[in-house]
């Protein structure tokens, strides 16, 4: 008599992993990446310029409350003829044309604007990501025609497709939320140029042999493309958000600036309600538009630099942040 | 856009054209009329059109009659160039040199052409002055140093001095003890004459074009991109403020009649705005000047006439109140190299006008005819003025000319009847002498005064055909006796037809002129058709602004009877055109059909005959089978893309506002209610069809572009050669920049090169494109100037660049593009143009520059990380173990194995290239595509993009379609191409796919 014996343990991915897990001693993983974290100064310094962003963006909320997008706005100041510059009351000068305090203005524009950008760019790069890893894993027809999209939608300079398409549904939205659904256009443009690097990245990295063995080993597609294809893949979508930054920031404010002189052209290319709401982009096109001269440069300069600097420092923050994780993540990659 | 973003940079500082430091208009603020006046308003003495509100820049005279011919004395206060013009009060008149110098000067000596005692006194003030007022009993001044001066009338003392930031323009004008004026940089101010005080100072919201105007209670200002503002005269609060949608000349302000503000509105263009709340009236455009000439001066009002003057010396006359052309006086003598920046001055029925032929000229204002000729043989810039039977001329020598003083005040009787061919007397028959307008009375007698000189005498009635008589006076005249036939009225029926299909236009305006007046206006059926009276004769038939089409005319003679069949055209300004015959597409389906089939079976016996022999089947490679493929399938993703632009750009704005849409059926729009959704659905069915059709069929239709109304293609014609230009040389500045970089950083990462490019491209990136084209502008703009005599804006030399060294060369076309080749480097070196040449290829390196700077950091972010890949391959690792120098193993293995990738960056960051060209060529304002396409795109964003006949009052300008269309064309092809070439390179991405 013989008892059958029972089937040969057969090991999912999961214990695999788990297995793995048991190897490492417990809080090393952290001292490991705090350890990089540390080793890459660059990124340190993103981190640090944006959680200065950040608790801006708190203090604000807090500080101003429900008034946050309705700065004081005096009219003697818009006027004002030449506008007041920098002082002890007004560090950062006060901005003709909409007659506005520069510092308050910027205050009050940062939760909005880290609000745009997070959305756009998050967006866009959750939409491109995951179908790019996707096609690339899959393969097939469903490839083929995020490919055929993705090249589609990459067919025309994102600026302006970002305001062909707003145009076409800013009627059906109420004027109240317009501000909320306009950067979901970036994603709806954007995510192009995270998907066809990603999926190239995938399409190599489906070849490599941990994947190979990751499969063999009896992983789900989705197990593949989050544990081990998008990790790998992210890089090039991190080379890109300082890119999409900077178109964000293009269609923030070249509309404000060729729309400046005119209210009324103001209401119809901006999706903010009114000159005076406070968002970075806007305030740098007006301080261009009033403050900049090329006969007696530099001009009224405070009303200008300082709203450049600001996108300018944030945007930096953000390059910093992201070449740095790139930077992590090969380094992961490599070992 | 009109803006267009580039033309907004050449408005902020004086283009190349007229005298530095004066405006080319010359005589500053605005004229205002009699007939419309408000009666508190200053803006006539005695019958006398003012200047800007001020009675001694009018040609009010309590003294004298109308100008005569004869020519007085000239006197020379400066050797430098008066340019302020001449004004005059009491027994002295005024003026002042571009040194700043300010002459007194006895007009009785003046007349005798100087002596002692001729200056009585000078004083001194900034340079550049403008012209003097004096209307308040001071002597009220502005000069470019941005001072404001006041001078006793009688002694020069001087009384305040106000001083601005920034040059005061041309034209102050004192109206009720205060005084108003404009700065270059914007500012807008009242000064109380009484002690200097500044009683409000407010910001027009950018740099003004020219002078401010006042009238009543009111101030208006005009940014050079094309804001005008209406101010509180007492208080400086703004009124009112619109944008005009078009750039502004500078030294160009407006012009206030009565109710109405009229402006310059471009180079070509003149529009009326209510003065109350600042609404558009009406629109002329110039569409008819010839090549290159363009306003220059502020339009001058009378009566009901408006009159431009042109920098080649022709002068329109339009109705003021409804904007249609009245007259123009063509000037065929125009001589080369003297161009006319003098502005004209007018009294209320003749206007005094020194043109290119160097003669003043007495116009009639009823007639647009020229009563008298005096040649002065004098280059002026400054304003004819007008005083007490004198008329004044100051020019460029530092010398003032005299005319029509030996002859004034000497008037003769004209007297005579006016009657029916029946005998019957006349009353109420209107007598045009050109100075003076005259009725007949109730039995039909009349009684003028003239002062020697030569007339065309104008005798016109309702109901009767107008009768004109010449008529010398040199002493009393017999008198006349006119006799009026009686009109008879004729049928005259036509149709008002699209130059492109041939199909009647419903809505059109058709104006019908007689030789001198207008006639009668009617409004064209569903049919395109029209029908009135006319009388026989020579008429012109003008018919005006449709939503979608230009304007046509026709010259034509009326027979004594009814005439049917006059046909004017007009050409479509949009893509509102049906296909010649949609049909032929179907007529092409046999043929597609039977290529298909054909093509199929030929595949299927190559590859049985390749299996036969043993081969694998495929009959194209792998390479060429990837290239088949990508190349069907990019007119699909062009189709999808335009479907999109489509439905997001006329369906849904449409949609949203739920406005009726056009069935478009021959010509003709029946609207269709949402209400009826299978209507609606044929609309936009057959609107998108045709869009699509048109497109890809080069059915691009009539477009217009500034005053310039030709096929789309003609401006494709003219100024993609010079995009293309631009791009090859920036692109090839763009890749050696991008390489040396991109390989030297991404080789050595972390080392001086890689932190410094990784530096430079995220502040590249993350500053604001325009403002790096502002800045980089700002900085370039003094050298270039001084380098080369030219501003860094355009591609070829400035017009004014030219005529200083003799005239616009003949290889330049009507639209600034150049001929044979149509690229502006290639022409102007066959030309032998070589200081031309010069500044051509400074200014393409100078955009060339600005678009790296703004490219090559987007690029360097895809292009580092792939060298530092390369950098870790097999082949280098395997060339560094053999101890090949670094430098080789950097430029020559790396070098090469980076080529593919960095053509894959190309092609994923092409669109931004697209956008970047044309944003430096819209700023920097040259004429190429991405102006033409950046400049519509506030008209876009405006009206809706597609095919506007489905979206109601969404009317975009065709050629916005047709570049978009172009860019997309060029995005998609320049990708493919540019991945086929990677893939061809390095066939291991083909193969990294395939697996």
């Amino acid at each position: 008599m013989s008892t059958a014996l029972p089937p040969p343990h057969q090991s999912t991915i999961e214990e695999l992993d788990a297995e793995i897990e048991r190897w490492v001693r417990p809080g090393q993983e952290l001292r490991w990446f705090f350890r990089r974290f540390t080793g890459n100064p660059s990124l340190v310094a993103g981190v640090a310029i944006l959680a200065f962003y950040l608790a801006a963006a708190i203090a604000a909320l807090v500080y101003f409350g429900s008034g946050l997008t309705t700065p004081p706005v005096r009219v003697d100041w818009a006027e004002q003829f030449p506008p007041p510059g920098p002082q002890t009351a007004h560090p950062f000068g006060v901005m003709s044309g909409i007659g506005v305090d520069v510092l308050d203005e910027l205050a009050r524009a940062v939760p909005i604007d880290l609000a745009i950008v997070s959305v756009a760019l998050a967006s866009a790069m959750t939409v491109g990501v995951l179908l790019g890893a996707y096609a690339g894993v899959r393969g097939g027809a469903f490839d083929f025609w995020v490919t055929f999209a993705a090249d589609v939608g990459a067919g025309m300079p994102p600026f302006f497709f970002v305001v062909v398409l707003y145009a076409g549904v800013e009627l059906f939205v109420p004027p109240g939320v317009r501000l909320e659904v306009f950067p979901l256009f970036f994603g709806a443009v954007l995510w192009p140029y995270y998907a066809r690097p990603v999926r190239v990245v995938s399409k190599q990295l489906v070849g490599e042999p941990f994947v190979e063995s990751a499969r063999a080993a009896g992983a789900t597609r989705p197990h593949l493309l989050f544990r081990h294809v998008i990790p790998n893949a992210l890089y090039p979508a991190l080379a890109q958000v300082p890119v999409d930054l900077y178109n964000v920031f293009f269609v923030l404010t070249i509309f404000p600036y060729l729309a400046c002189y005119s209210p009324t052209v103001y209401g119809l290319l901006s999706p903010l309600p009114n000159p005076f709401f406070p968002e970075w982009g806007s305030m740098l096109a007006q301080g261009t538009c009033y403050g900049f001269s090329i006969a007696a440069p530099p001009g009224y300069w405070w009303m200008y630099l300082f709203p450049a600097a600001t996108i300018l420092s944030f945007g930096f923050g953000v390059t910093l942040v992201c070449d740095g994780v790139e930077r992590l993540l090969s380094t992961r990659r490599r070992t | 856009m009109a803006l267009a973003a580039g033309a907004i940079l050449l408005m902020l500082v004086p283009t190349g054209t007229g005298p530095p430091g004066v405006g080319p208009g010359g005589n500053g603020a605005a004229a205002s009329g009699v007939g419309l006046a408000a009666p508190s308003a200053p803006n006539s003495f005695g019958g006398w059109v003012t200047d800007g509100g001020s009675a001694n820049r009018s040609g009010y005279t309590p003294l004298g009659g109308p100008l005569s011919v004869a020519t007085g004395n000239v006197y020379c206060p400066s050797s430098y160039p008066l340019r302020t013009g001449v004004v005059a009060t009491g027994p002295l008149v005024y003026t002042a040199d571009v040194f700043g110098d300010v002459f007194a000067i006895n007009r009785t000596q003046l007349d005798r052409g100087g002596g002692n005692g001729t200056v009585v006194w000078r004083a001194s003030v900034g340079n550049a002055p403008t012209t003097p007022d004096v209307s308040s009993g001071f002597l009220v001044i502005g000069d470019a140093d941005g001072a404001v001066t006041a001078l006793d009338l009688r002694t020069g003392a001087v009384q305040w001095v106000h001083t601005f930031a920034s040059p005061v323009l041309t034209g102050i004008a004192v109206v009720n003890g205060t005084v108003y004026l404009g700065t270059l940089n914007g500012t807008v101010a009242a000064i109380a004459l009484a002690g200097g005080r500044t009683n409000w100072t407010v910001s027009a919201g950018g740099p003004l074009s020219g002078a401010v105007a006042v009238s009543g209670s009111r101030v208006f200002a005009a940014t050079s991109v094309g804001g005008l503002v209406a101010f509180s005269a007492g208080t400086g609060a703004r009124l009112w403020n619109i944008t005009t949608g078009r750039l502004l000349s500078p030294g160009v302000g407006p012009a206030v009649y009565g109710n109405r503000v009229v402006l310059a509105a471009n180079a070509t263009a003149v529009a009326s705005y209510a003065a109350q709340n600042g609404s558009l009236q009406w629109l002329w455009n110039g569409a008819g000047f010839a090549p290159r000439d363009r306003i220059e001066a502020e339009p001058t009002l009378s009566g009901t006439t408006v009159f431009v003057q042109t920098h080649e010396g022709n002068l329109y006359g339009i109705n003021a109140t409804t904007g249609i052309l009245r007259w123009n006086e063509s000037n065929p003598q125009f001589v080369a190299g003297y161009p006319v920046y003098s502005a004209a001055a007018s009294t209320p029925s003749v206007l005094y006008a020194y043109d290119a032929t160097q003669q003043l000229k007495a116009i009639s204002l009823a007639t647009g005819r020229v009563l008298w000729r005096a040649t002065f043989l004098s280059v002026s810039y400054g304003p004819v003025a007008i005083d007490s039977g004198e008329a004044f001329l100051a020019d460029e020598v530092g010398c003032i000319r005299v005319v029509g003083r030996a002859n004034a005040g000497i008037p003769w009787s004209v007297q005579g009847t006016v009657t029916d061919p029946n005998g019957t007397p006349l009353a109420g028959v209107q007598i045009f002498t050109g100075l003076t307008t005259n009725h007949t009375n109730g039995s039909g007698g009349f009684f003028l005064t003239l002062p020697n000189g030569t007339y065309h005498l104008l005798f016109a009635l309702s109901g009767y055909v107008e009768v004109g008589r010449d008529l010398t006076v040199v002493g009393p005249v017999a008198p006349l006796v006119v006799v009026l036939p009686v009109l008879t009225l004729y049928r005259l029926s036509g149709t008002v037809e699209d130059s492109y299909s041939g199909h009647g236009v419903a809505n059109v305006v058709v104006f019908v002129y007689g030789p001198d007046l207008f006639l009668a206006n009617i409004t064209t059926g569903t049919d395109g058709t029209f029908a009135l009276p006319v009388p026989a004769g020579a008429l012109v038939l003008s018919a005006q602004s449709s939503d979608d089409h230009g304007d046509g005319q026709q010259s034509f003679t009326m027979p004594a009877g009814p005439f049917h069949g006059v046909v004017i055209a007009v050409p479509p300004t949009d893509l509102a055109i049906p296909p010649t015959d949609p049909y032929d597409l179907y007529l092409l389906l046999p043929f597609a059909l039977l290529g298909a089939v054909g093509t199929t079976v030929w595949v299927a016996a190559a590859r049985s005959q390749r299996v036969a022999s043993g081969l694998p089947p495929a009959i194209l490679s792998r390479f060429a089978r990837y290239v088949l493929q990508r190349a069907i399938l990019l007119p699909v993703q062009l189709l999808v893309l335009l479907t999109v632009l489509y439905i997001f750009g006329t369906f849904l704005p449409a949609a949203a506002t739920q406005q009726p849409v056009c069935t478009f059926s021959v010509g003709q729009c029946t609207t269709c209610p949402w209400s009826d959704p299978v209507c609606v659905s044929k609309a936009f069915g057959f609107g998108y069809q045709t869009f699509i059709w048109n497109l890809f069929t080069g059915n691009w239709g009539t477009a217009s572009y500034g005053h310039l109304v030709e096929p789309a293609v003609q401006f494709l014609i003219w100024y993609a050669p010079n995009s293309i230009e631009l791009g090859v040389i920036a692109l090839t500045f763009s890749a050696v920049a991008a390489y040396v970089l991109g390989l030297s950083a991404g080789w050595q990462r972390d080392r001086p090169v890689d932190t410094g490019v990784r530096t430079a491209s995220v502040v590249g990136l993350l500053f604001p494109s325009f403002l790096v084209i502002l800045t980089l502008f700002t900085l370039v703009y003094g050298p270039f100037l001084r380098a080369f005599g030219d501003t860094p804006f355009g591609v070829l030399p400035a017009p004014g660049w030219f005529e200083a060294r003799g005239s616009v060369p003949h290889w330049i076309g009507i639209a600034y593009n150049t001929s044979p080749t149509g690229f502006p480097l290639i022409d102007a070196a066959w030309h032998g143009a070589w200081a031309a040449e010069t500044i051509v290829l400074a200014k393409t390196l100078l955009q060339a520059a600005l678009i790296a700077a703004i490219y090559v950091p987007v690029y360097l972010r895809y292009a580092r990380n792939a060298v530092a890949q390369a950098a870790e391959e097999p082949h280098v690792v395997a060339a560094r173990a053999r101890g090949i120098p670094e430098s080789v193993i950097r430029w020559r293995h790396t070098g090469r194995r980076v080529v593919p990738i960095f053509l894959l960056a190309f092609a994923a960051t092409l669109p931004l290239y697209v956008g970047t060209q044309s944003l430096v060529e819209a700023m920097t304002n040259d004429p190429a595509v991405g102006t033409l396409l950046l400049s519509q795109m506030t008209g876009f964003v405006r009206s809706g993009f597609g095919f506007s006949m489905a979206a109601g009052s969404s009317k975009p300008g065709n050629f916005y379609q047709v570049t978009i269309f172009l860019v997309v064309t060029i995005v998609l092809v320049g990708s493919l191409a540019s991945e086929v070439l990677s893939r061809y390179l390095d066939p291991r991405a083909a193969r990294a796919e395939a697996k």
